[in-house]
């Protein structure tokens, strides 16, 4: 890469490289998908650093990208003729070489939404995701590109989607034996 | 405190600002409220969960692919767009010299050597990444039209395919774009396809689109309202100042109608059976259901090889 090019890409892409990843891991669920979802990211947004550098919020630009790739990928895969859910590899942690920190209630609830993110919608994962990531209501309507009444309401119901799944869950005999019911 | 405040509450995600006085009225309404309950039972299970920093070496890894992607992309371009003696001095240049000369491919003599056509060495294979198909008798007129460096690329497409929305977004933003003399085709695979394919001309008489046409997209794909309904599209329209008596007369005129028939037979002579679907000079059919992630290093070489063809002493492909 030109080093005019390489400096552009650290100046305009790498201040937002550890937020698009936990974005990535949030949506993914699992490390590799995570890290080529954003390598992707990186790869489209390098092919247009003119147009990012002149735009007010790279993030929010960088964002609808991995929104958008993120959507894209899971729909092919759900017409591929490979199983729903047969993606290589298992569940990754959520928090990478964080261990000692992270108590055990927070394990198993992170546990509990892995068994259900894949019954939610990609546009719900990725709404839940960002927001929980902290990305304020009027980001959001940018990487969306929705207004704010839109965006409550579509929250609302991915909310109450992953609350449905995450109680259908609760009450699976298996779980109940070794006492995830809180 | 009610439902509409603990939904505030969580969409602000304000549970761990909140004051004791107003903690006990939140815990209060979800001890009676089960939906309340449920919905703040989900959001503290995502804010309970912390995602890890990057791996260290992930940014160099992607600043590796990235170069190789450049590269790749300079060596598709090069190929393509330069002859040999060009290509090897390239080489040796930097990509956005490269860059340069792509972009100018009528002011690239060659070093005054090389055969433009007799350097180009296709990396893509007919019948395995697109087919070649008969002259058009319906897309002649297009394709003919198309002269100088353009080239004529029609894309067959359908508002409802998300594959069709990210396409073009990537196509628009490709060196290729500015080789290329593009033709959108709505395929009409279904009543809701077909719906949408009136609106396409419809906006398209009116002069509007350039202004609706990824707005179109948007609409579906991002604010989740398929147009699935002519009045759907008409209070659609009226956003850009389009009003219900235009509307209708344009919708239902018979130059809509014969574009409509147009695109119809059009599909038909191509045998799309999929959106996208590229032709490139009415004689190359590609897409991703053929060249899956290739489809627009594809349609780059396709474009180049037929305007390094149509140069003089160019051979054909």
């Amino acid at each position: 890469m030109s080093d005019s090019v390489e400096l552009g890409f650290a100046r305009l892409v790498e201040p937002h490289f550890a937020q698009l990843y936990r974005a990535a891991l949030r949506l993914t669920r699992r490390r590799h998908d995570a890290e080529d979802l954003v390598q992707d990211v990186c790869l489209r947004a390098c092919g247009r650093l003119d147009e990012l550098a002149g735009i007010d919020n790279p993030r929010a630009w960088l964002m609808r990208i991995l929104y958008r790739l993120f959507v894209d990928a899971e729909r092919r895969r759900r017409r591929s003729p490979v199983p729903f859910g047969a993606r290589d590899g298992g569940d990754d942690p959520p928090s990478d070489g964080a261990g000692p920190e992270r108590d055990a209630d927070a394990c198993r609830m992170h546990e509990r939404v892995v068994a259900v993110w894949d019954g939610l919608e990609p546009e719900q994962r990725a709404l839940l995701s960002l927001h929980a990531e902290g990305h304020d209501f009027e980001e959001l309507a940018e990487i969306f590109g929705i207004n704010r009444n839109a965006l409550s309401a579509r929250l609302h119901r991915a909310r109450q989607r992953l609350a449905k799944l995450l109680a259908a869950d609760e009450r699976k005999p298996s779980l109940q034996l070794v006492g995830t019911k809180s | 405190m009610n439902c509409d405040t603990i939904d505030t509450i969580l969409d602000e995600r304000g549970s761990a600002l909140l004051p004791q006085s107003q903690r006990q009225s939140v815990a209060a309404h979800i001890a009676s409220c089960s939906r309340c309950a449920d919905n703040w039972a989900a959001q503290e299970a995502l804010a309970a969960e912390t995602m890890g920093e990057p791996p260290a070496d992930l940014w160099s890894r992607t600043l590796e692919r990235a170069a190789g992607a450049r590269e790749a992309r300079a060596a598709v371009s090069r190929r393509a767009w330069l002859g040999a003696a060009g290509a090897a001095a390239a080489a040796a240049a930097s990509v956005f010299a490269v860059t340069e000369l792509v972009t100018t491919p009528a002011q690239n003599t060659n070093g005054g050597s090389a055969d433009p056509a007799a350097a180009y060495e296709p990396l893509f294979d007919e019948g395995t990444h697109y087919f070649e198909v008969g002259r058009p008798a319906f897309g002649a007129d297009f394709v003919d039209a198309a002269v100088g460096d353009k080239v004529a690329v029609q894309e067959f497409f359908m508002y409802l395919c998300f594959p069709c929305y990210s396409f073009e977004d990537e196509l628009s933003s490709q060196e290729v774009n500015r080789h290329l003399e593009l033709e959108l085709v709505p395929a009409m695979f279904h009543d809701g396809a077909r719906l949408h394919a009136r609106a396409f001309y419809t906006a398209e008489l009116l002069g509007k689109l350039d202004e609706m046409h990824a707005a179109f997209y948007d609409e579906i794909h991002v604010r989740g309202n398929s147009l699935s309904s002519r009045e759907a599209l008409a209070e659609f329209f009226a956003r850009y100042g389009v009003g219900a008596a235009t509307f209708d007369a344009t919708f239902d005129s018979g130059d809509v109608d014969s574009r409509v028939r147009r695109a119809a037979a059009l599909a038909s002579e191509y045998g799309v059976t999929a959106t996208p679907t590229i032709v490139v000079a009415g004689r190359y059919v590609t897409g991703p259901s053929i060249a899956r992630a290739d489809t627009l290093a594809v349609v780059e070489e396709l474009v180049a090889a037929e305007a390094a063809r149509r140069r003089p002493g160019g051979a054909a492909r």
